[in-house]
């Protein structure tokens, strides 16, 4: 399937620049849909495992089967009608816009998750530094005194607003603060 | 105890110091949020629902609520001044609030969205108590058949009305029921699909996918396509609209507070729907249609009116029936669930103080809110200023910490991280998120009134449609499921959306 919908959307588009947008759009929406589609088949097998039960007395895969199945058909309708729109819109807004931008913003999510996963070794007040001066850094550039203390201060504004005043806990890491 | 006697009730609720600060802090923070943007009212109150889990369940609901009503204020400056919508709701202001501005008369547009706002948001607030009591003693005869229908048709209702393709939209409501069922079935007992994980088997925290949907994956995207302001530099006086404008904008701010009421009240029409469908109607009223879009006072006045006005309605499914029309609806009912507060048609006699104290607080909200959005203005303005690249870090440092405080622990972090780059791909896919959320909510009333169900007509679908009430709300979210599917609707559809677009 998967190799069905790369050669049918892909094939010429690459020697057509006015095709290559449009193109674009069928693919994503057709590579959408797809991923949908597995994902619908992966939670019917799954629910199935957990025991369907019947209807007189449905068991706990009941209705998350119930789902899959709806959700692969639904994609597969969706798969189908890309196919079709595809070929009749034009102008639609490419994946990406700005090459420059969508890296900044990869780069802001890839320091996000690392932000979340190292808070608990390094603790809030480090982990929140690093981040933010590295999001005012690498997003829109700006003068190293505003990246230093900028970062500095909203981590210790926050710390004190939530540790000390709300009383919400917020992790120390190895360092114990 | 009659209307007034429970209204008065309401305000001996609200009018104490604590609860007063509340309302006061959700309204500012509702303020704020509108006029920045890249934020929108739900990511916000999502984002403090962790700081409400230590005050008492009205306290915390009255400062939800004021965060979404008074976002709809907010939104109108960022439209007028900056022709960028901060939430939205407020889009369709943009294109006359602008033009007024640019014409000098940015001063009564922003008066005139505040007092439109105010009497929309007021007059709904009464709607809501005169409505919400004898509907909720209808709601008393609805069984787990009714409840399962009246669920099914609320998420159909909720795909008819998106904006983009219905199928997309049903596909986000299915994955919503399936992320809902995620955690320990009630049951049986039985952990699912935990793969387990500790913190899947009380279920996936609606907060933090929320705050990963709506606040993560919008600063994403701000980053991505960027977001260049520039702020109106004349100075605002003249906040007061004169006798001509008045007479202008007094239809459509009457005509927007019914609009935004009764469509508040369907499942996915809430505040962006009633304010286009304002604008259309007063644009199809005017004498003089062609001058929409050169700055008509009647196309702030309508709109604005019918976005608060669509909060009053958005209550009274929430707090009669449990449904949530809206995501915000949608996390204020996780929220009272949270607090271990049943909603639904008992809400009224059991947590009497709840309903009461929010509809009352609504009121002093409101009136706070036209205090806030009038002289305060300029306050707003100067914030307007702050670039977005100093604002992004701070939203997700607030999304983090938020989403830390619900459990003390960083898988609730990750959990929002992750469906932030979800959110993200499902925009650049064209797929709504608002089904999903309602949906997720629903999930377990869902499941547990259809099992229920099952059990009590021994596993025949055929209860569904026995029982009037319920074979009536199946019937309609059947026929809503066909109806916009019919080869010759589909094609006037496409043909109005083509009009339009010229």
């Amino acid at each position: 399937m998967a190799f069905w919908a790369w050669n049918n959307s892909g094939r010429g588009i690459r020697k057509n620049p006015a095709l290559r947008s449009r193109g674009g759009k069928m693919d994503r929406q057709k590579w959408g849909s797809l991923a949908w589609l597995i994902f619908g088949i992966l939670i019917c097998f799954g629910s199935i495992r957990l025991s369907l039960g019947d209807f007189h007395n449905p068991g706990p895969g009941f209705l998350p089967f119930i789902t899959g199945g709806i959700l692969t058909c639904l994609s597969f309708v969706v798969f189908v009608q890309s196919g079709r729109r595809g070929k009749a819109k034009t102008g639609q807004k490419p994946f990406i816009v700005d090459r420059q931008r969508a890296w900044k913003a990869t780069l802001t999510m890839i320091a996000l998750l690392a932000y979340a996963i190292g808070m608990d070794y390094l603790g809030f007040l480090v982990s929140t530094t690093i981040f933010l001066a590295f999001v005012l850094w690498a997003v829109e550039p700006q003068r190293w005194y505003i990246v230093i203390f900028g970062s500095i201060l909203a981590s210790g504004v926050s710390f004190v607003l939530f540790e000390i005043l709300l009383k919400s806990p917020l992790p120390r890491g190895i360092f114990d603060f | 105890m009659d209307i007034f006697g429970d209204i008065i009730y309401g305000f001996s609720i609200t009018l104490t110091f604590s609860n007063l600060f509340y309302c006061f802090a959700g309204v500012v923070i509702g303020t704020l949020v509108g006029v920045l943007p890249g934020l929108g009212p739900v990511a916000a109150m999502s984002l403090l629902f962790p700081a409400t889990l230590h005050i008492p369940p009205v306290s915390a609901i009255i400062m939800l609520a004021g965060i979404y009503y008074g976002a709809m204020y907010g939104g109108s400056t960022t439209s007028i001044l900056v022709n960028i919508p901060g939430e939205a709701a407020s889009v369709i202001t943009c294109i006359d609030g602008y033009q007024m501005a640019r014409k000098g008369r940015a001063g009564v547009a922003l008066g005139i969205s505040a007092i439109g706002s105010f009497i929309g948001g007021t007059l709904a607030v009464v709607a809501l108590q005169m409505v919400a009591p004898p509907l909720a003693r209808i709601a008393l005869i609805f069984g787990f058949p009714e409840y399962f229908s009246l669920m099914c048709c609320g998420l159909v209702v909720l795909t008819f009305m998106a904006r983009g393709s219905m199928v997309k939209a049903l596909m986000m409501a299915v994955v919503g029921i399936f992320l809902g069922t995620i955690g320990t079935d009630l049951i049986m007992g039985t952990p699912r699909f935990t793969f387990g994980i500790q913190i899947f088997m009380d279920g996936l925290g609606v907060v933090p996918v929320i705050m990963g949907l709506f606040g993560i994956s919008e600063v994403i995207l701000n980053i991505e396509e960027g977001v260049a302001r520039e702020v109106f530099k004349a100075k605002i006086t003249h906040l007061l609209p004169n006798l001509r404008d008045w007479a202008d904008s007094i239809g459509p701010i009457l005509r927007g507070t019914v609009i935004g009421f009764f469509l508040g009240i369907l499942p996915g029409a809430g505040p962006v729907v009633s304010s286009f469908t304002s604008y259309a109607t007063e644009k199809k009223l005017s004498k003089h249609p062609e001058k929409f879009g050169t700055g008509m006072i009647a196309a702030v006045a309508g709109p604005e009116t019918a976005n608060n006005a669509s909060i009053g309605g958005a209550f009274i499914p929430l707090l009669t029936l449990a449904i949530p029309p809206t995501p915000g609806m949608a996390l204020l009912l996780g929220c009272l669930l949270s607090y271990g507060v049943q909603v639904g048609p008992l809400l009224l006699k059991q947590h009497a103080d709840i309903f009461w104290g929010v509809v009352a607080s609504m009121y002093i909200g409101n009136a706070m809110l036209l205090v806030l959005n009038l002289p305060l203005i300029g306050l707003w303005v100067k914030i307007l200023k702050v670039p977005y690249a100093l604002l992004a870090p701070l939203i997700l440092l607030f999304c983090v910490i938020g989403a830390y405080s619900l459990n003390n622990n960083t898988h609730e972090v990750i959990l929002m991280v992750v469906f932030g780059f979800i959110g993200y791909l499902l925009k650049k896919l064209e797929y709504e998120t608002a089904p999903l959320i309602m949906a997720m909510v629903l999930s377990p009333l869902m499941e547990n009134s259809l099992r229920q169900s099952l059990l009590l007509s021994r596993g025949s679908f055929s209860i569904f449609f026995t029982r009037p009430l319920s074979a009536v709300l199946m019937v309609a979210a059947i026929l809503l499921l066909i109806i916009p599917n019919l080869p010759w609707i589909k094609a006037r559809k496409w043909e109005s959306v083509d009009g339009e677009l010229e």
